[in-house]
């Protein structure tokens, strides 16, 4: 196996368990691309790149997907604090039963 | 405790919106903790106008206080002709009158015996008589004291003595040519002191008199008082006489109690002046932090009592002893036409100021149910307003607890988002620029 086509597997590896929501392939795929860089690689090795390049782009995608759901998470926690807004009426209605 | 602002320090390209939406969330979430920190500041300003109020209406109630009690006095004051005798006057049963104090001829004083003979030392003896006897005397009353044979000395004769409780202390004197004992009586008074040796045997006497004790004897208009000490209650009524100093020869002292107009105008300058503090917190509190406040209406319902007094005598109200209102409300003292009225008018103030029912120092009470610290409405008010105080507290505090916990965590999780997202957009120009590179070798271009 040629040095192309194992930086092309590892590639591969790093892709997916990144697909698989383990950040820490990150490093794998940072060493993956440093050693695909400036490699010669036959046409059909070419394709197979372009390929998880795309994937790649994939993967992007779903992390902006996975922030997304985080700011909605926020949005929730301000209609919480709306919610303990509310009491300040309750407490403020205290002090004008004790002037009564 | 507060927000603690965070700074986003992310690298992507939407570090800068995390930053717009983390801080727009906190924003958002300190609203209901700064809705609580506005009433709870509401809520001090309240507390504060309550105290200062408080502190009015006690002073007004202290100074209708002290109208009744010139009034129920009539303002009674002594004039003493010489500083030999002070007086000490108990308005509620002093009456006007004109003593006269003469033949000061004795001031009260403390017996001091010591004994004649003296001891080589403390524990030298016997003092004692036949089987260690002694009988104290002490104005007449008689003490039996046994000296244990160790104890027959001088200083357990002075023990045994003073764990009598026979009104006199006794103590040893160290001499050049001995020790001594000597007794002293607690009080004045002309009881003399003995130490027997035998019983009822004033032959056994083994006391010498340092001090003869004495009584005060003076005359109160020609009638002649004798007191075992120089504080003389009862001679004159509602009044105490202290004597500092025997009287000359044919000197007479005057003591002459009567009604004066001096204090009672201080009282009525200060009522005027507490009065017209009060109306005008009143009329502050009713238009600002205590507006609408049940105890400033009530207060100022009773502030109109005061306006209404009437009298029944000569002196029917406020004006008529020179305390007339202006048309704002405001009191004034007149002090010259008060010292212009007449003598029997004068005489009439009293009851208008001091009568139990209907006089205007009764109505001291009425704004005492309000002032009083222990008790009064006042005070209740102020501890409702500490306790919605603390109640508030607590709930800003778990509000921002929580602020700030969501705050963290939303934060680290967007972090943690925006890194992954830096390193793959980082990675994916690198691939692209391999891919671009790529292609130029395999066909000379860099598309296909």
């Amino acid at each position: 196996m040629d040095q192309a086509e194992r930086a092309i597997e590892k590639l591969e590896v790093a892709n997916q368990a990144l697909a698989d929501g383990r950040p820490e392939a990150l490093a794998l795929r940072d060493e993956a691309l440093r050693r695909i860089a400036g490699l010669a690689v036959s046409e059909a090795q070419l394709c197979r790149i372009e390929e998880l390049a795309a994937a790649g782009l994939i993967a992007i995608e779903r992390v902006r997907s996975d922030r997304a759901a985080i700011l909605r998470e926020l949005q929730e926690a301000e209609a919480a604090l709306h919610f303990a807004a509310a009491l300040t009426g309750r407490a403020g209605a205290a002090v004008v039963d004790v002037q009564g | 405790m507060g927000i603690t602002p965070l700074r986003f320090t992310g690298v992507s390209q939407f570090s800068q919106d995390f930053q717009v939406i983390v801080d727009r969330t906190v924003q958002i979430a300190s609203l209901p903790a700064q809705l609580l920190m506005n009433d709870q500041q509401r809520l001090i300003e309240q507390k504060t106008a309550m105290g200062t109020l408080r502190s009015a209406v006690a002073s007004l109630s202290s100074s209708l206080d002290e109208l009744k009690e010139l009034g129920a006095s009539k303002a009674l004051s002594a004039t003493v002709s010489s500083s030999k005798v002070r007086v000490t006057l108990d308005t509620s049963a002093a009456e006007p009158g004109v003593f006269t104090i003469s033949e000061i001829s004795s001031l009260a004083r403390r017996a001091v015996m010591t004994s004649a003979s003296g001891q080589a030392s403390e524990t030298a003896g016997p003092v004692a008589g036949a089987g260690g006897y002694l009988q104290l005397v002490v104005g007449g009353a008689a003490h039996a004291i046994t000296l244990a044979p160790d104890q027959d000395h001088l200083a357990g004769a002075r023990d045994a003595i003073n764990a009598l409780g026979a009104g006199v202390t006794a103590s040893l004197v160290t001499a050049d040519d001995g020790v001594y004992l000597s007794i002293s009586a607690n009080q004045t008074g002309a009881a003399a002191i003995e130490l027997r040796t035998v019983e009822d045997d004033p032959g056994s006497n083994l006391l010498a008199v340092t001090q003869a004790g004495a009584d005060a004897v003076l005359k109160v208009n020609g009638q002649t008082v004798t007191r075992p000490e120089n504080y003389i209650e009862g001679a004159v009524p509602g009044a105490a006489l202290t004597l500092n100093a025997l009287t000359e020869a044919g000197e007479t002292i005057t003591v002459d109690l009567a009604s004066s107009r001096a204090p009672l105008a201080n009282a009525l300058k200060k009522f005027a002046t507490v009065y017209n503090a009060l109306n005008e917190q009143l009329g502050t509190a009713s238009t600002g932090a205590l507006a609408g406040s049940s105890l400033v209406k009530d207060l100022q319902g009773r502030m109109r009592q005061i306006g209404g007094q009437f009298g029944e005598g000569l002196v029917r109200n406020l004006a008529e002893i020179g305390l007339p209102f202006d048309q704002q409300g405001v009191l004034t003292f007149d002090e010259l036409s008060f010292n212009l009225l007449s003598a029997e008018k004068f005489e009439s103030v009293f009851s208008f100021l001091g009568a139990e029912q209907g006089g205007l120092g009764s109505l001291a009470g009425s704004f005492r149910e309000f002032s009083d610290p222990l008790t009064g409405f006042m005070v209740a008010e102020i501890r409702s307003y500490d306790e919605a105080d603390s109640r508030f507290q607590t709930q800003i505090d778990k509000i921002l607890e929580r602020v700030n916990s969501t705050q963290q965590t939303l934060l680290a999780r967007l972090q943690a988002a925006d890194v992954l997202l830096a390193r793959l957009e980082s990675q994916q120009s690198l691939l692209d620029a391999s891919i671009e590179s790529m292609r130029f070798s395999l066909y000379g271009r860099n598309d296909r």
